[in-house]
């Protein structure tokens, strides 16, 4: 018998495949003795009991440094959560993000939308609008001044703290600082709200909201707002007022010892001397220009 | 659906049933049982790790190679002798003391010619004879042929009786 045939039998006998009489026969009545001798020793042997309940104890005390089983299966879990929400908020904010344009003291800026519509902002002011919805939704915030050249389309809406302009296709202008709303209109027309009252202006035609409430309206002749011929014009208006304009345009800091005066008449957007001596002049007032400091004086 | 190594249930069943198998084999090489415990955490830890990767039906099979492995890579190969207690005879109470000298010296020199074994050879000899485990499923777990186990429990054998010749 070779070696390879014998390994099989004795291998087979150990897992009770073949019997002791076949063993008796290939190999011997002697052969069975040592065989029975050596496993009936070995079979008595045994190895100490491992408690598994203890041992995965040890186990996930020994993960929980990383991460034990559980957590880590409700943390996958979790964090799925969380980023399907992140991913909500992220395309929520995406879908209404609004965007702002602004034009600093001392700078006018145009900017045209997809829809053809052009605003001019006068200095110091901002529009605020929908990006993503502006097609179906032309609705913009205003602060401060600007000139609208509208294209034919959905309703047209500025809202400012003062009031609200509705419109269609036109070209107006609409001035909000401070308490005030003065909207002229240039072609076509515009519905003028504030509060619960509203006002239709036509080509021409131009009205003024002080403290919420709107004004008769007025004719005017201008053919384009008087900022955009680089002049502001004004009526029976706060000196105070008259020199905020002032600082806008010429980004500059204006003190003023008697605020009581009220201005009418026009000043220029590109000399300051001049602008000033168009203001003061008429009140009997005097200015006093600091470079340095970049500011004026006005007695 | 089928089990997944990564559900808990699942991954402590398999826990429950491999752990002391898996610190006996490490037992049976090493002869180091601290030792063994900690080579059979690390391959539950891995097991953890990868638990995407490997099928349910593959789990124990990953265990005993990779603690198999880590026992080739981190313990020094050295002699061992490995020691058993065994299972109480009380029936064989009136035995006498000729009798338990000449067992207690035979044990030992079993237990020396078990250590003195290649490692595979030893490691599924016992496997088979403290564990209990049926050839199938010592090949199954350490991923050989029903043959290899068969040739390696056979020469072991007939080595074994070499010895108890000479006593």
């Amino acid at each position: 018998m070779d070696s390879n045939n014998k390994e099989i039998l004795h291998a087979k006998w150990l897992s009770g495949e073949i019997s002791d009489e076949e063993i008796i026969s290939q190999l011997g009545v002697n052969s069975l003795d040592e065989l029975h001798k050596i496993v009936n020793a070995i079979d008595t042997w045994e190895m100490p009991a491992y408690n598994t309940e203890s041992g995965y104890e040890k186990f996930k005390n020994k993960q929980s440094r990383k991460t034990i089983p559980t957590s880590k299966i409700r943390w996958i879990r979790l964090s799925s959560i969380a980023a399907s929400f992140l991913l909500l908020i992220f395309a929520y904010t995406q879908y209404t993000k609004k965007v702002t344009i602004y034009s600093s003291y001392a700078e006018t800026k145009t900017h045209m939308f997809g829809d053809g519509t052009k605003v001019m902002l006068n200095d110091g002011s901002s529009i605020t609008y929908t990006e993503r919805t502006w097609d179906n939704n032309r609705h913009l915030d205003l602060v401060g001044e600007a000139f609208f050249e509208v294209e034919k389309g959905s309703p047209f809406i500025v809202n400012t703290s003062n009031g609200t302009v509705l419109v269609l296709g036109t070209k107006f202008n609409v001035r909000a600082w401070d308490d005030k709303l003065r909207v002229e209109c240039y072609e076509g027309k515009v519905k003028v709200q504030v509060q619960k009252e509203t006002v239709i202006l036509q080509k021409g035609e131009q009205v003024s909201a002080i403290h919420n409430s709107l004004q008769a309206k007025q004719i005017s002749t201008k053919k384009r707002p008087d900022w955009q011929i680089g002049q502001s014009r004004f009526f029976n208006e706060n000196l105070r007022a008259v020199c905020d304009e002032l600082e806008r345009q010429y980004n500059t800091v204006i003190s003023l010892s008697n605020e009581e005066k009220t201005f009418s008449g026009t000043f220029v957007h590109d000399n300051l001397r001049a602008a000033l001596e168009s203001v003061c002049k008429p009140l009997g007032l005097s200015f006093e220009i600091n470079t340095e400091k970049n500011s004026v004086v006005i007695e | 659906m089928t089990k997944s190594v990564c559900q808990e249930e699942t991954f402590k069943s398999i826990f429950s049933e491999h752990a002391e198998a898996l610190v006996n084999f490490i037992f049976y090489k090493s002869g180091n049982y601290a030792e063994a415990e900690d080579l059979m955490q690390d391959a539950f830890s891995k097991l953890w790790e990868q638990c995407r990767k490997v099928p349910f039906e593959k789990a124990k099979s990953f265990l005993f190679t990779v603690a198999n492995n880590a026992f080739l890579n981190v313990v020094k190969h050295k002699k061992i002798v490995l020691k058993f207690e065994q299972k109480g005879h009380s029936q064989l109470s009136q035995v006498s003391p000729q009798y338990l000298m000449e067992e207690a010296e035979f044990k030992e020199k079993l237990e020396r010619a078990i250590s003195a074994l290649p490692d595979n050879q030893r490691t599924i000899f016992l496997m088979n004879r403290i564990d209990k485990m049926k050839y199938r499923e010592i090949a199954e777990k350490l991923g050989i042929s029903i043959k290899t186990v068969e040739k390696r429990m056979g020469k072991t054998l007939i080595e074994l009786r070499k010895i108890s010749k000479n006593l």
